[in-house]
């Protein structure tokens, strides 16, 4: 869901922060005051207890740690009983059989990823039709909508631009050059969350050139998430000497950083996500931003989702995790958050 | 010798026999997981779940069944998956960015793969270089060429009900890649066991020279055996589109461990001379059975992968104790 019919609907980010602050008040004035509040939330409570909900993922990559952390937590604190799987790489033919084998042992509700526009889509109606509650986390992929299930992530090809304009808004910084190719990472080339967020760095670099009277270009360098491969074909690829920069679309831009730091180059570098890696290299100085997307959120919000569909039976709906901008300026608050995920 | 005796000594004999069959070791592993599946999940044995489990073991199996053709002739392919990606992409490309009807789409498809194999064949065979290089080779190059066919980006597949519904569809419940399964598996199966092709692989994998000697073409049997498992794994790759929708570029990415490891499983010698189709379909099937079972179960994701290791290692040790039985009970 894009984010003018999530502010439509009336169910932007804002809007849940009211309603799940309003619920906190209301269950925390229970406890105060013993009313019916406080007997409701004990049975909603014992009514979540012991329900079993499945979490599959495409792809078991340090990324989904903390989604990893933030769908156990929720699962804990309501008393599921939790399962979460994926396949190591990318593999959606791997994926669709591991949420076929979660249908299979009869769920209260699952959270899958949807990489593909149409793969997955038998795997979600069959759960529909035996009455399992679907959310969908990280990837919603185009068509979701059309599925009749809400997507807990972020907004690809906006959040793609942001990372092309800081991209290029870098470049200029660092290397003082009005043109140039900004390399732009993809290391899941079919992956259509990494294809928008590619659309839209290109689209953000281009807007940049319009504002600033640049001419940089951009290019798509398929790299790979093994930082031996991945640096490689990256250092092979500055030996042409015309690349001022590099956006990852995913968390790529640490084996850049790396290759920096090895190579003493002054390039522009971002890309995507918070792995440990990405924000010591943008304490070292090495990575000048990343994108976040809150995964944690995307474990945590989407198993909350799924509780109130499951009960007390709520209609369910969309929630954009953002595209907040770490760098330099709040890279110490972000370490000290994201310490409890290392 | 009495009647009794007679009697007692058939029925050593069979016993015998079930011990030394070459799948031996896996139909222990698939009796044990079973028990241990419905021990703990009352969800296993549902015949949804079991259509489910041979459904998605079918890719595997069938490319299993040709990939046993060339591990018995003493081979191996290891673009395997890679042929079978590019089955997959190569097809819908054909159908959708070149708006080809789809059996035409699927017959040229068919045919590159055909020719992929011989390629793989030909080079190992004829140049005398060991089909591991040139297959590994083959693996990188064919991924490579996946991606460029397809601009790194899912293709989605041409509607068809028809091609779907043979493919992906289901009949009596049961899932059409379930009938494929059988079908192709136990067409190849009988091709192994019954014809001179089939007897020709086994003496080609068990003593080359001797197989020479013999009067056997030996590089003609060879490059067929190629030709034929690059044909069924382009076929499930296709069938995979049929099932999924759209074809992604990394189709088939590590699908060729998966594959030697159900012909392993299933108690072929990855050295020659041995294995049989009915061991590698049940290989791929008891691969898909750890999976699902923990899945069901419940059980931490990452466990999948330690078990189906410890599965191989299992069965490989069961299958070579046999093995060496066999042997012993030989001399």
């Amino acid at each position: 869901m894009d984010k003018e019919t999530l502010e439509e609907s009336g169910l932007n980010r804002r809007n849940l922060l009211k309603a799940g602050g309003a619920s906190a008040v209301l269950l925390g004035a229970s406890s105060v005051i013993g009313t019916p509040f406080a007997a409701a939330a004990t049975k909603t409570a014992a009514i979540q207890r012991g329900k079993k909900v499945t979490c599959v993922i495409h792809d078991l990559n340090p990324f989904f740690v903390p989604l990893e952390r933030g769908f156990r937590e929720f699962g804990k604190s309501m008393g599921w009983k939790v399962n979460y799987v994926g396949p190591t790489g990318q593999d959606i033919q791997k994926t669709v059989e591991l949420q076929a084998a979660a249908i299979a042992s009869k769920p209260n509700g699952v959270i899958f990823t949807r990489i593909d526009d149409k793969a997955f889509d038998a795997n979600i109606k069959k759960a529909q039709s035996l009455g399992i509650k679907v959310v969908l986390t990280n990837v919603g992929s185009k068509g979701y909508q059309d599925l009749s299930v809400p997507f807990v992530g972020q907004d690809f090809v906006p959040a793609g631009k942001i990372a092309g304009i800081q991209g290029a808004t870098y470049a200029k910084k660092k290397t003082g050059k009005t043109s140039g190719v900004i390399l732009i990472g993809n290391f899941a080339p079919g992956n259509s969350a990494l294809e928008d967020r590619a659309a839209g760095a290109k689209q953000g670099v281009a807007a940049y050139n319009a504002s600033n009277g640049t001419t940089y270009t951009t290019e798509v360098l398929v790299t790979s998430s093994d930082e031996a491969k991945a640096s490689a074909i990256m250092d092979a690829r500055l030996a042409k000497g015309d690349v001022v920069g590099y956006i990852g679309t995913e968390f790529s831009h640490q084996f850049f950083g790396a290759l920096m730091k090895r190579k003493n180059l002054k390039l522009s570098n971002g890309g995507f996500d918070l792995v440990q890696p990405v924000l010591q290299g943008i304490k070292a100085g090495n990575i000048d931003f990343t994108l976040d997307q809150n995964p944690w959120a995307q474990g945590w919000v989407a198993s909350s989702l799924l509780a109130m569909e499951m009960s007390p039976g709520f209609k369910s709906f969309s929630y954009d995790t953002g595209s907040a901008v770490i760098d330099a300026s709040n890279i110490n608050a972000i370490l000290k958050r994201e310490a409890v995920f290392a | 010798m009495s009647g009794k005796a007679k009697r007692l000594d058939k029925h050593e004999s069979r016993i015998g026999r079930i011990l030394r069959a070459e799948e031996f070791g896996v139909v222990v592993a698939i009796v044990g997981v079973v028990i241990v599946a419905m021990s703990l999940t009352p969800n296993f044995a549902v015949g949804t779940n079991v259509n489910t489990i041979l459904q998605q073991v079918s890719y595997v199996a069938i490319c299993a069944a040709g990939m046993s053709l060339v591990v018995i002739c003493g081979e191996i392919d290891l673009s395997i998956g890679s042929i079978y990606g590019l089955g997959a992409v190569m097809y819908t490309w054909l159908s959708v960015k070149m708006d080809w009807p789809i059996l035409p789409s699927i017959v040229v498809t068919l045919l590159l793969g055909v020719f992929l194999g011989w390629l793989n064949g030909y080079v190992s065979v004829r140049l005398n270089i060991p089909s591991f290089v040139v297959t590994l080779a083959g693996l990188g190059a064919l991924r490579g060429a996946t991606l460029l066919i397809s601009g790194g980006v899912p293709i989605y597949a041409k509607e068809s009900k028809t091609f779907s519904g043979l493919v992906g569809g289901s009949f009596l419940g049961i899932s059409a890649q379930v009938y494929w399964m059988v079908a192709l598996c136990t067409i190849v199966g009988v091709v192994l066991a019954k014809t001179k092709f089939g007897s020709d692989l086994y003496a080609i994998g068990g003593n080359k020279v001797a197989a020479q000697n013999a009067g056997i073409n030996v590089a003609k049997v060879k490059i067929q055996s190629f030709m034929l498992s690059s044909f069924l794994a382009t076929w499930a790759g296709i069938m995979l589109v049929g099932w999924l929708g759209s074809s992604n570029p990394l189709t088939g990415q590590g699908q060729e461990l998966l594959i030697v490891g159900a012909i392993a499983v299933g108690g072929a010698s990855l050295f020659g001379g041995s294995g049989t189709i009915l061991g590698a379909t049940l290989g791929a099937i008891v691969g898909g059975l750890i999976t699902n079972v923990l899945v069901l179960v419940g059980v931490n994701g990452n466990w999948t992968f330690v078990a189906n290791g410890l599965l191989i290692l299992a069965a490989v040790v069961i299958n070579t104790l046999v093995a060496q039985k066999r042997k012993t009970l030989r001399t």
